[in-house]
């Protein structure tokens, strides 16, 4: 399991899932490390926005396996589902997340 | 017993608004230490909803107008914008985890709000450039922030009563509490100094029929909420999607196959940003 976060929501101690990549290829912070504060600062300086880490510290879609990403759509889904437009989107959502898998 | 109007007038004119410290210390890191150019520091602010309300509304209290974050930063200065960022409230630690999904939900909105609208141009009569666009996705829910951050008790009921059963968050915080969070907006909207473009889809995106200008952008605001909370951005306690209006939808001619291209173009776009910020193997 990993989540993409923003690195603004990055905290000391969270594992890097993907390595941090410059545009020139160059490997800035590589998979596996452990982000301190100083780290964490350095990626901000270069401007980087979001990393991925190893888990799921913060909420969000994309992170948790398929069947339960399904059943948290069935929820966020659970009273509105009877109106035809939203069920339609239901299916649409499902669609767009099965995609991606 | 939800409190009176005077009680929520006088917290949102004392109480700050809530954001991570370890932003704010990033901050502080990025313009005092390191002196870093002022798009970085943007970019930094562009990721938090709260303090790109404060800056605009520093900027703007200072007699600029402006709806873009980096022409707030060049127009108030460094100092400014740090003692800003320092005025936020640290978020308490318990209430982290529920602050970090209003942020996602509200970064991911601001990513999908330029490109409904671009999508949607032939039928949209005005035009704002990117970057007020992000922004106005990036802020659209402050109504919420300040119902959980500054009404905590309040805010805790609702949620609770919408997990037991009852519908729907924006009603039962307005009975717990006394106003919605469209209405605690409204009223903070005044003090932040936000201009109408800003504020008016702030005020009115739950129910975009009744705002009284931009109707277009407040529709766009209302669909990009909905359908980036359907992909899976729950803020907080608000855990089911809202009814998508129908006025939005036909107000920008949007259908259900619309929908899943904007969904698609969303995560890409997301992708891509990950990719162009060097994030990727």
């Amino acid at each position: 399991m990993q989540q993409r976060i923003l690195v603004t929501q990055a905290a000391a101690g969270m594992v890097l899932a993907r390595p941090v990549v410059l545009p020139d290829r160059m490997v800035l912070v590589g998979e596996g490390a452990v982000l301190s504060d100083t780290m964490i600062g350095q990626l901000m300086t270069r401007g980087i926005k979001r990393i991925v880490v190893q888990g799921q510290p913060l909420g969000g879609p994309q992170t948790a396996d398929w069947e339960t990403r399904m059943r948290q759509l069935d929820e966020r889904f659970e009273r509105s589902s009877r109106q035809p437009f939203m069920a339609a989107l239901r299916e649409v959502v499902a669609r767009v997340l099965a995609r991606r898998t | 017993m939800p409190l009176s109007a005077a009680s929520i007038h006088a917290r949102l004119l004392t109480a700050g608004l809530p954001t991570f410290p370890r932003t704010v210390a990033r901050l502080e890191h990025l313009i005092v230490e390191v002196e870093a150019p002022a798009a970085i520091i943007a970019s930094v602010i562009a990721t938090d909803p709260s303090l790109a309300t404060l800056v605009i509304g520093q900027t703007n209290a200072a007699g600029h107008s402006t709806t873009q974050l980096s022409e707030a930063i060049r127009r108030t200065g460094m100092g400014v914008v740090l003692s800003t960022a320092r005025s936020a409230v640290p978020i308490p630690e318990a209430q982290r985890s529920a602050l970090a999904t209003c942020w996602a939900q509200a970064n991911a909105t601001a990513v999908l709000l330029p490109m409904l609208v671009d999508y949607r141009q032939h039928i949209i009569h005005s035009t704002w450039d990117a970057e007020t666009l992000y922004l106005v996705g990036l802020i659209h829910d402050m109504g919420h922030v300040l119902a959980m951050g500054q009404f905590q008790t309040e805010y805790a009921r609702a949620a609770k009563r919408l997990a037991d059963g009852e519908q729907d968050l924006e009603s039962l915080i307005a009975s717990e509490l006394g106003a919605t969070p469209s209405q605690l907006v409204a009223l903070a909207a005044h003090t932040w100094h936000l201009p109408p473009v800003l504020a008016i889809p702030m005020a009115h995106w739950r129910k975009p029929g009744g705002a009284p200008d931009l109707a277009e952008l407040t529709a766009a605001v209302h669909i990009a909420h909905v359908l980036v909370h359907a992909a899976g951005f729950s803020a907080a306690g608000d855990r089911y999607v809202p009814i998508m209006d129908d006025w939005a939808l036909t107000k920008l001619n949007l259908r259900i196959a619309d929908c899943e291209t904007l969904l698609a173009r969303m995560f890409d776009a997301m992708d891509e940003l990950e990719l162009y910020e060097g994030a990727l193997r």
